[in-house]
């Protein structure tokens, strides 16, 4: 799968491809992405759900839940959440 | 009721030049609250289906809610509350900063401001007293002018609420700012055009006394639950301000662009105009109203260059969105100069984005030329003629003097096919969340009662992301269509509840949702009330305020959005191009709240709610 790191999480130009298991989970994705960049860390919290109050991750206009599956195919956004306005 | 409440009203009659003080309405606080709904009966108290905005009958009140000046996290705010001039119905805004606290710990709950003096004068309240004072040497002041001034006069350790000069010159989308340069505004409805009616500068307050809570331990314990998460989850708002939301707007397709009909992305314009870009260019420390652990305001300045600015208030998601993106404008800076320019008119930013986009619009369809614009070409993008058009509007000249008047006033007097491109709904210019993005939040803006604002209802933050189980509410995601005018019902009658208790929308984002603030409502008053009496409190306001309107014309035919919202998809790449049903979600909503397929309450809604 391919991901993009809006600011502040990264550059928001580079489409980066991250090799995962079909059907990998978000925790799986989390988990790969903080090996490669640690500077996230401090973003994850003890659950996913949680996590998503830190940063969210789209599929096209698509707001990704815990529980979406990761394919290989895939094009997904890192971004700050949206809280209301 | 001795807790949460100060227990007294201050009246002003500006007419014979006369204040007093009143208890306040008990049976009114059990059912209203305070803030929006306490306010909304106190107003429909004074007022009949003959009182026009701009009559020295029409109130304009100001109130607190219970929360106020407790400990209760994020409740610094009040609500202010008038018949609009802008749109000729009910008329609100909420506000956040220091002036509801110190007008709690002053000894009110709340003020109600009638009639109308022949002289500018202010009004100052003390500590428990309260006076009108000459304002003479204050009229023609801007906002951020006036402030240091007007506290020198009083107690440099007051609070200051005004008007600015573009209302003094008639302008229907005035505000009332408050704070000087922290700029936090009561921005919608043109409630600053009501003040300036009545030749009313200012409200200056100065209060330090304390607020009686029934069961303070409970409370402070509630507070250290919570309050860590709400911080945490939100902790980036005090690095990028509420901009921190612009590009995932732009990512999911709610970002107003050109005017509401950009065919394209935006990502790069986005990027300009990000949270990110702020932090790194203007952002120089967070701002935190009464109470607040989330600190989502920011202090900012533009050093150098030709859109300088002072140190002050910077603009937040909305002002961004609709003065940039909106009128294709990527300047950051420019965008901090037009925001401080609208704060210092004391014109609300949310309106000035809709104008000047619209303008852009109508000139690019040679409904406005050069003769109207003093020789600016409105160009989409120009960061200059964008902020020309600001200045013209704040100050009332050339096509400015129209554009103050809003966009239902102008677009009718332009005429032509300036009505479809004026973007509004019951004659309040949209907020920065497209509709089309969210079907619940559709059906919400065109049911509001004060027209096209998102936190009337929060309804598009409840179906995209956010859980609430304490009433077992789920986001069912952006585009579905059954339940959302069942939702929009449900969402707008909790914010009401919030904006009664007084209590800021973002922290729901960190828990701090009905469920806590039932709780929090019962340490600080003692009352007994569930999270369905409370909901149930604040569906009485939302239908109040339905009925001033019914009164005034309102019915089905006004529950709608503006014609591109309804017929242009986004068809952008990675947009879902929706357009949303309304008539099928008005359908439910009008079901689910027991009015009738016109819109109207029906008798039995009225008795079930006790509304008199």
């Amino acid at each position: 799968m391919w991901i993009r790191l809006l600011p502040p999480f990264g550059d928001g130009k580079t489409w980066q491809e991250i090799a995962l298991p079909p059907k990998a989970t978000i925790k799986e994705l989390m988990d790969r992405l903080v090996e490669i960049h640690p500077d996230l860390r401090p973003y994850l919290r003890a659950t996913v759900e949680e996590t998503f109050h830190q940063f969210i991750l789209l599929r096209d206009d698509h707001v990704l839940t815990a529980n979406d599956l990761i394919e290989p195919d895939d094009r997904i956004v890192m971004v700050m959440p949206l809280t209301g306005g | 009721m001795t807790y949460g409440y100060m227990g007294k009203i201050l009246r002003v009659d500006l007419t014979g030049g006369q204040v007093k003080t009143e208890s306040l309405k008990e049976e009114w606080a059990r059912k209203y609250i305070g803030g929006t709904g306490l306010a909304t009966r106190y107003l429909h108290e004074e007022i009949d289906g003959s009182t026009n905005p701009i009559d020295p009958k029409n109130p304009v009140i100001f109130m607190t809610g219970p929360l106020g000046a407790t400990r209760s996290i994020t409740s610094g705010r009040h609500q202010v509350v008038s018949l609009s001039p802008l749109t000729g119905i009910f008329g609100e805004s909420d506000c956040g900063g220091t002036w509801g606290d110190q007008l709690k710990r002053a000894g009110f709950d709340g003020i109600i401001i009638t009639g109308k003096s022949a002289h500018p004068v202010y009004l100052w309240i003390n500590e428990g007293q309260a006076e009108i004072r000459p304002g003479d040497r204050f009229w023609g002041m801007d906002t951020f002018n006036l402030d240091p001034l007007i506290k020198e006069e009083t107690d440099i350790k007051a609070t200051v609420a005004c008007i600015g000069t573009a209302a003094e010159r008639g302008a229907l989308i005035a505000n009332i700012m408050h704070d000087g340069v922290d700029a936090r505004a009561a921005g919608r409805c043109g409630l600053g055009a009501v003040m300036a009616d009545k030749k009313l500068k200012a409200v200056v307050v100065r209060g330090t006394g304390k607020v009686s809570v029934a069961d303070a331990e409970g409370l402070k314990t509630l507070i250290k639950a919570h309050a860590p998460v709400v911080s945490d989850r939100l902790k980036d708002m005090r690095t990028y301000g509420t901009a921190r939301m612009v590009q995932v707007s732009e990512q999911i397709g709610s970002m107003p662009i050109q005017n509401f009909k950009y065919p394209h992305r935006w990502e790069e314009g986005a990027a300009k105009i990000s949270g990110p870009a702020f932090a790194e260019k203007v952002i120089l420390k967070p701002y935190f109203c009464g109470g607040c652990v989330i600190g989502c305001g920011n202090t900012i300045q533009v050093k150098e260059g030709p859109y300088k600015t002072v140190v002050g208030g910077g603009p937040e998601y909305e002002t961004i969105n609709l003065l940039g993106a909106n009128c294709l404008v990527d300047n950051l800076e420019a965008i901090c100069l037009a925001n401080e320019l609208c704060n210092r008119y004391g014109i609300d930013t949310m309106d000035t984005g809709n104008l000047v986009a619209f303008a852009m619009e109508a000139f690019e369809m040679g409904l406005i030329t050069v003769a109207d614009t003093g020789g600016v070409a409105l160009t989409w993008g120009s960061a200059d003629a964008m902020l020309e058009m600001v200045r013209m509007i704040g100050e009332g000249t050339r096509i400015g003097a129209l554009l103050m008047q809003g966009l239902s006033r102008a677009s009718k007097a332009i005429g032509g096919e300036a009505e479809e491109i004026a973007m509004h709904v019951k004659g309040l210019s949209m907020a920065a969340h497209d509709p089309r993005a969210y079907n619940g939040l559709a059906c919400s803006y065109a049911t509001s009662n004060r027209g096209a604002h998102h936190t009337s209802g929060q309804t598009h933050l409840y179906e995209h992301r956010l859980a609430v189980p304490e009433i077992n509410h789920k986001p069912p995601g952006r585009f579905v269509v059954e339940g959302k005018g069942a939702l929009a019902a449900l969402t707008q009658n909790i914010m009401n509840v919030l904006d009664s208790l007084k209590s800021c929308k973002f922290a729901q984002n960190g828990g701090w949702t009905i469920g806590p603030l039932a709780e929090a409502f019962r340490y600080v008053t003692g009352r007994t009330d569930t999270i369905e009496d409370l909901i149930r409190h604040g569906e009485r306001s939302f239908n109040l305020k339905r009925l001033i309107n019914i009164d005034r014309g309102i019915s089905r035919k006004d529950d709608t959005l503006p014609k591109r919202l309804l017929t242009l998809a986004k068809t952008a790449p990675g947009y879902t191009p929706n357009l949303p049903p309304l008539e099928v979600m008005l359908d439910e909503h009008y079901r689910v709240r027991g009015w009738s397929e016109e819109g109207i309450p029906l008798r039995k809604t009225i008795e079930r709610l006790e509304i008199p």
